[in-house]
């Protein structure tokens, strides 16, 4: 088949790409006038063809570039050659309103009929610039905010290369941001945190997660500050593209910490060694307690069992003297061995080695053993009464209550003068066990009140009476192993009441 | 007339007791130690030992270990007197087979109430 080839040497197929370029195409003489233009350039000048052809090319040119671009023309028809016109300069032009818009041009040339002819191709750039200069403007702005924040900001590759330090840093370290890129930054780590500071910062480049360190990182002043220095992975496109992060000084709150830390493990030792001296002196007491109630009572003993000779031996026509002081003698030593078992009773309490050994047992023969044991403690006229009102088998410690029982019993015959009534008085009843003992005796001051089962407290009413102020103590200690509780009324001069509440299964 | 041994280091705790005894119609073997004791007993077979539980050289436990071991003398009746008040210590005595125990200082009555208790119920 003939093939004819398609040719543009005609003047229809020429005049169809000018007519039809989306590109602005201006044919300009070698006296600057515009012969030609196409209608791409007439709307985008917004000149009419038959306004602009005739007209020198400067018209289209910002008033204030005219006469230069005179000199330009005049130098391009001296030696034309398609290029681009202005490389590396920005190009205006103007439009018939006057409004000035940047543009980029490519010149052709060629002659007709001995006439030199140029043709500019031009393009309306306005978009991309304004692009450019918002993206600019966004760049700017970014670097503003990093460059003025106030933590150290930083940015890598995807090496793990520095590529940025903001001001704040190098403001810090007082070293140029030549110095800082790439790993430069790492001399100004103290020497004993780069080979941790490295670890991590590798690992997190392997692993592409985020990562935080702490380090010391030399001070512009050559002091080493605490760092606390954190990043973040970036992508690009969904490729891994580096880190961004900060660093923080935190060498001050890390200062107090660490001195926290030494306080508290001083506070620590102090205080354990202050536990330990107490646990000493406790065990010194416990030592102390019952090594001074055996040896006593080896002495006591001897007393006992030669006042005892004594008593035996002049059975016969004695002065009735002898018999009251060998009296006083047996109820000294009774006394001393009271006090001593009482001094190992608390010490044995506050070791916590005290067990409740729970019996069954009449309440009723308990009371009264317990009212016998303190018969000899009376005053000449004294009496006891025993009141019981309910059941009479109890569950509780027997030897606990007994001590609890002698010891409300013989305080309230001897702080009772002659004569004086004590009453004790009981009930069983449901789930619990009441046990009253009453007295007429010399009462305790209101203000004391709150101190009386302290140890060793003895009220400021007992004048010459003997006691070491610890039974009381320990009778509420007992009450309380036992699930029960004490409380007392008084009234001074009047007498007192200790009211025994003890818990029963009913 | 009845036999008692004491065994007890404190000389006059000792003599004291033997007279309290002495006087109670018991004839008396006093023992200033363990090895003594053990000896008498095991010679003199009496009727009951009072032994107390800490002396120098050989302890009250191990005298009633000794004892009790001894089928000469493991039948006799045996009695702690202690100046001791330790529930432990105690019960660790009544636990190697004594047959009750005296607290120091002890009355007359206490001794000899306590003595009757062991011989009774042998």
């Amino acid at each position: 088949m003939d093939t004819k080839p398609i040719s543009l040497e005609s003047e229809a197929g020429f005049r169809v790409l000018f007519e039809c370029a989306t590109l602005s195409i201006l044919v300009i003489s070698e006296r600057g006038v515009v012969e030609l233009c196409n209608p791409c350039a007439e709307s985008l000048f917004g000149y009419g063809a038959a306004e602009l052809i005739g007209k020198p090319i400067e018209v289209l040119i910002p008033e204030n570039l005219r006469k230069q671009h005179e000199g330009h023309r005049r130098g391009y028809f001296g030696r034309p050659k398609a290029r681009p016109m202005g490389v590396g300069m920005e190009l205006y032009a103007r439009k018939k309103d006057g409004s000035v818009f940047p543009v980029e041009i490519s010149l052709g040339h060629y002659e007709l009929e001995g006439d030199k002819l140029a043709v500019a191709f031009v393009t309306d750039i306005t978009s991309q610039v304004r692009a450019k200069q918002l993206i600019a403007e966004r760049e700017a702005w970014f670097r503003n905010m990093a460059d003025n924040s106030p933590v150290m900001i930083w940015v890598s590759d995807a090496e793990g290369r520095c590529t940025y330090f903001n001001n704040t840093w190098l403001e810090f370290t007082g070293r140029k941001l030549q110095e800082e890129l790439g790993t430069g930054w790492l001399q100004g780590v103290h020497l004993s945190d780069v080979e941790n500071c490295l670890e991590v910062y590798q690992r997190a480049c392997s692993e592409r997660e985020a990562f935080s360190v702490e380090y010391r990182l030399r001070r512009r002043d050559g002091h080493y500050r605490w760092i606390n220095h954190v990043g973040k992975p970036t992508f690009s496109d969904q490729q891994f593209s580096g880190f961004i992060g900060s660093c923080s000084d935190i060498h001050d709150q890390r200062m107090m910490k660490e001195e926290l830390a030494h306080q508290v493990a001083q506070r620590t030792t102090e205080l354990h060694d202050a536990l330990g001296r107490e646990r000493e002196m406790s065990e010194l007491k416990s030592r102390f307690v019952s090594m001074a109630s055996h040896e006593f009572r080896t002495p006591l003993s001897i007393v006992l069992s030669s006042t005892t000779l004594i008593e035996q031996y002049g059975a016969v026509e004695r002065d009735p003297r002898i018999e009251k002081h060998i009296a006083r003698i047996k109820n000294s030593v009774g006394n001393l061995t009271g006090i001593l078992n009482d001094f190992l009773s608390l010490d044995k309490l506050e070791q916590g080695k005290v067990e409740v050994e729970i019996d069954i047992f009449d309440l009723a023969d308990f009371l009264k053993d317990a009212v016998e044991d303190v018969q000899l403690l009376r005053k000449k006229g004294q009496n006891i009464l025993i009141t019981h009102v309910g059941p009479k088998n109890v569950m509780l410690d027997q030897k606990k209550l007994r001590y609890v029982l002698v010891n409300l019993l013989s305080n309230s015959v001897k702080y009772s003068p002659e004569n004086a009534l004590v009453d004790v008085f009981s009930e069983l009843k449901d789930d619990k066990l009441t046990i009253e003992v009453r007295d007429k005796g010399i009462g305790i001051p209101e203000s004391e009140h709150k101190h009386l089962f302290n140890k060793f407290f003895r009220a400021n009413n007992v004048g010459n009476i003997q006691g070491t102020g610890l039974g009381l103590t320990i009778v509420k200690r007992y009450v309380e192993l036992m699930g029960g509780e004490v409380t007392f009324r008084s009234e001074l001069g009047k007498g007192t009441t200790f009211i025994v509440d003890l818990p029963q299964k009913p | 007339m009845r036999t008692a041994l004491v065994i007890e280091d404190n000389p006059e705790i000792r003599e004291n007791t033997t007279e309290i005894l002495e006087l109670a119609g018991y004839r008396v073997i006093a023992a200033e130690n363990g090895f003594v004791g053990v000896q008498a007993a095991e010679e003199q077979q009496p009727d009951i030992i009072l032994c107390d539980i800490m002396m120098p050289g050989m302890n009250g436990y191990e005298v009633i270990k000794k004892l009790r071991s001894n089928p000469a003398t493991s039948g006799i009746p045996f009695l702690y007197v202690t100046a001791s008040v330790e529930k432990s210590e105690v019960k660790a005595a009544m636990d190697m087979g004594a047959n009750g125990y005296v607290r120091k200082p002890f009355d007359i009555s206490e001794l000899i109430s306590a003595i009757n208790e062991c011989l009774q119920a042998k």
